[in-house]
């Protein structure tokens, strides 16, 4: 009776032993992946990648290389990423997910028309995730200067989600009409009337202003010519000829600057909403 | 059953031993100056032994380890932390100290001030005057107050090196108030007093052609041409005199205050920021 | 010839994540100066000598004398001796009286413009000198 207290004590000795040992030995493979999560959680990826990569020379695990394939994205080392990536195409439960990924590093690291090539090849096309990837094509259209795009195919796309849908739209039509100045018009008020050129391109006081700057120099010649002071009317009037001729090249300058910038706005509005929302590809 | 309770014992104690080599391991990477991988270590530390005083420990290193890979933001967050889990009067006040030191180094000096005036105002603190003073000595020299930075480092007693360099500082520094005086009664002798003499004696021309050519059109009854003059030539120019005297005291004592820093920063060898 | 931009700034903030390595970095105490610098578009004939040395004449003797009067980078003298050697004597002169007239600006309406850390205005002649792909809008493009 004694001895098979005593055994069973022994075997409950061993039982906890092993217990403890594998929690408290912070270096074995499972506890290095419990702190690479813990890492993973608090978007610090570096250190997760380090200690998952330790993991993965002891154990195979699809979901790890799926994360870390995810994680060399965010962090731009997408060469790394896609190496991680091709190891779950054939075989794993997560192939389209990591196929999906592969695209996005695609769409990062290719000019936009290249992606469009790219995915016309289907080569590792992921098609569970069809949808996604058909998203990053109308997206890569945004980014080029050049062509049209078909728009009732892009706005059919995105209309699985409102704000989606309405933001694309919003920025196709501002794209590809947008509300831009033409420097004739400019050129042709501020002739007719000085700084009305720079009004019309919404610089509303520097138009006041070149008004003011030009009437009063003409003012200035008139009233000098008046009084017979013939050297200071003719410099004013030089003045006003060349205060006049700078108005109108300003207002086509006006123009194209104001051009540029609805460009550049329009440009980094896309980029950031995009990247906010990572392109509509979920994070697995 | 008593030697299974006791065996049970020696495992806990065992972890507790564990979690002192993770701490060991990891202080040593920091006085390796391995700080990256130091953080890596005291971050596994936090993660497997997640106890109060760990926390602490853990969070307070981790600060100071980006504290040293002048990543200034990670170091407050870190230390911020660490005051949340501090339990213990000199844990606290060392947190606080740390979180002031790296507000100084990154040049936000009104958080420095508010904090080093909440660890004033901390009853709990107050045997510790002269560490306080010696500090706010540092503040403003930060502040480029090198004046009440003597008076400071004179208070807390010590440090009679600090106190010749902010003097000898303070001695070489240029008054902008007295410059700017100067300008505003004799332009171009606020840029003598400066050094720049070049600059104060185009002022100067400047300003009594200009002034002159103003009087003699109003004089002349040419009001208008007096107006254009007065206000194109003469208030431009007397203007711009004020401005460069600012302009260049402000360069100047700008030098000088980085050279003081600097001589600071490689030669003293006493607790700096 | 190189324009050079100092300023100081008291208060140092940047971005920082642990996606690369990083070692121990001694702090600088010292204030820290931003330097500007843009290569200008300098040709090496007569005329853009006497030009250049004129301007650094007025710089000499009128510009730094009379303060900081000009919110724009670069200065409307810099302006005017780029915009000729750029452009030509008429396309220069007209760029620099529009550059003029928007620097007499009564609402100091600044809004279009890109601040620099100094405060200046970036205005710079490439985006006058009608050629819309050469425009830059922001310091960094």
């Amino acid at each position: 009776m004694l001895y098979m207290i005593l055994k069973k004590c022994f075997f409950l000795l061993l039982f906890f032993t092993s217990l403890i040992y594998s929690q408290t030995n912070y270096l074995s493979p499972e506890n290095r992946k419990l702190f690479a999560d813990y890492l993973y959680n608090q978007d610090d990826y570096l250190r997760a990648f380090d200690e998952y990569r330790i993991y993965l020379q002891t154990f195979e695990n699809d979901t790890v290389k799926l994360k870390i394939g995810q994680m060399l994205i965010d962090m731009k080392r997408y060469s790394e990423a896609e190496d991680y990536l091709k190891m779950l195409f054939w075989g794993s439960l997560f192939s389209e997910e990591a196929k999906l990924n592969y695209y996005l590093i695609k769409y990062k690291t290719l000019l936009p028309r290249d992606f469009r090539s790219f995915t016309g090849q289907r080569l590792y096309y992921p098609e569970k995730y069809n949808i996604y990837v058909k998203k990053l094509e109308q997206i890569s259209y945004f980014y080029q200067s050049y062509g049209n795009p078909d728009s009732t195919i892009m706005f059919e796309t995105f209309n699985d989600d409102s704000l989606a849908f309405r933001k694309v739209k919003e920025f196709y039509y501002r794209k590809y009409y947008p509300e831009k100045k033409s420097v004739h018009w400019a050129a042709g008020l501020s002739a007719v009337i000085p700084g009305l050129g720079k009004i019309y391109t919404k610089n509303y006081s520097d138009g006041v202003t070149a008004f003011i700057v030009n009437g009063l120099c003409a003012y200035l010649a008139y009233s000098n010519f008046n009084a017979k002071h013939l050297t200071r009317g003719w410099i004013f009037t030089g003045l006003s000829a060349l205060f006049y001729g700078g108005n109108i090249y300003g207002s086509i300058a006006s123009a194209n600057i104001f051009n540029a910038k609805l460009s550049l706005d329009l440009s980094e509005e896309i980029s950031n909403f995009f990247s906010d929302k990572n392109f509509y590809i979920p994070k697995f | 059953m008593n030697k299974f309770i006791l065996i049970l014992l020696c495992f806990v104690i065992h972890g507790t031993v564990k979690a002192q080599k993770l701490k060991e391991v990891a202080d040593s990477l920091y006085l390796a100056e391995n700080y990256f991988d130091a953080v890596t270590e005291y971050k596994r530390l936090l993660f497997f032994y997640n106890d109060e005083k760990n926390k602490h420990y853990a969070n307070f290193m981790i600060g100071n380890c980006y504290k040293q890979g002048a990543k200034y933001d990670e170091a407050i967050e870190y230390f911020s932390k660490s005051l949340l889990y501090a339990s213990l009067d000199e844990e606290i006040f060392n947190t606080k100290i740390l979180l002031f030191r790296v507000n100084l180094l990154r040049r936000t000096t009104q958080n420095a001030e508010q904090l080093l005036k909440e660890i004033e105002n901390d009853y709990r603190f107050n045997d510790s005057a002269n560490t306080i003073n010696y500090w706010k000595g540092w503040l403003c020299i930060f502040n480029d107050k090198f004046k009440d930075a003597v008076y400071y480092f004179g208070k807390a007693g010590s440090n009679n090196e600090l106190k010749l360099i902010c003097e000898n500082t303070q001695k070489q520094l240029y008054s902008l108030t007295k410059a700017k005086i100067f300008s505003y009664f004799l332009p171009g002798l606020g840029q003598f007093y400066t050094g720049e003499y070049l600059s104060g004696f185009l002022s100067l021309s400047w300003v009594v052609l200009s002034g002159y050519l103003t009087i003699d059109a109003f004089v002349s009854e040419r009001v208008f041409d007096g107006i254009v003059l007065g206000d194109l030539l003469f208030l431009r120019f007397y203007g711009g005199n004020i401005q460069n005297t600012e302009k260049f005291v402000i360069e100047k004592n700008n030098s000088i205050i980085n050279r003081t820093l600097k001589n600071l920063q490689e030669n003293y060898k006493g607790i700096k920021p | 010839m190189k324009f050079i931009l100092f300023f100081f700034i008291s208060v140092t903030i940047t971005a920082q994540t642990d996606y690369l390595r990083w070692e121990k970095k001694n702090s600088d105490y010292r204030k820290k100066a931003i330097i500007v610098e843009v290569e200008s578009n300098n040709k090496n004939d007569f005329f853009s000598f006497i030009l250049s040395n004129s301007q650094k004449v007025y710089k000499t003797v009128i510009s730094d004398v009379d303060g900081e009067n000009c919110p724009f980078y670069p200065s409307c003298s810099t302006f005017y001796v780029e915009s000729v050697q750029t452009g030509g004597i008429i396309k220069g002169t007209l760029m620099f009286f529009d550059r003029f007239t928007r620097d007499l600006n009564i609402f100091r309406d600044r809004s279009i413009y890109y601040e620099l850390p100094n405060g200046k205005l970036f205005d710079p002649i490439s985006n006058y000198l009608l050629k819309p792909d050469k425009i830059k809008l922001k310091f960094k493009d």
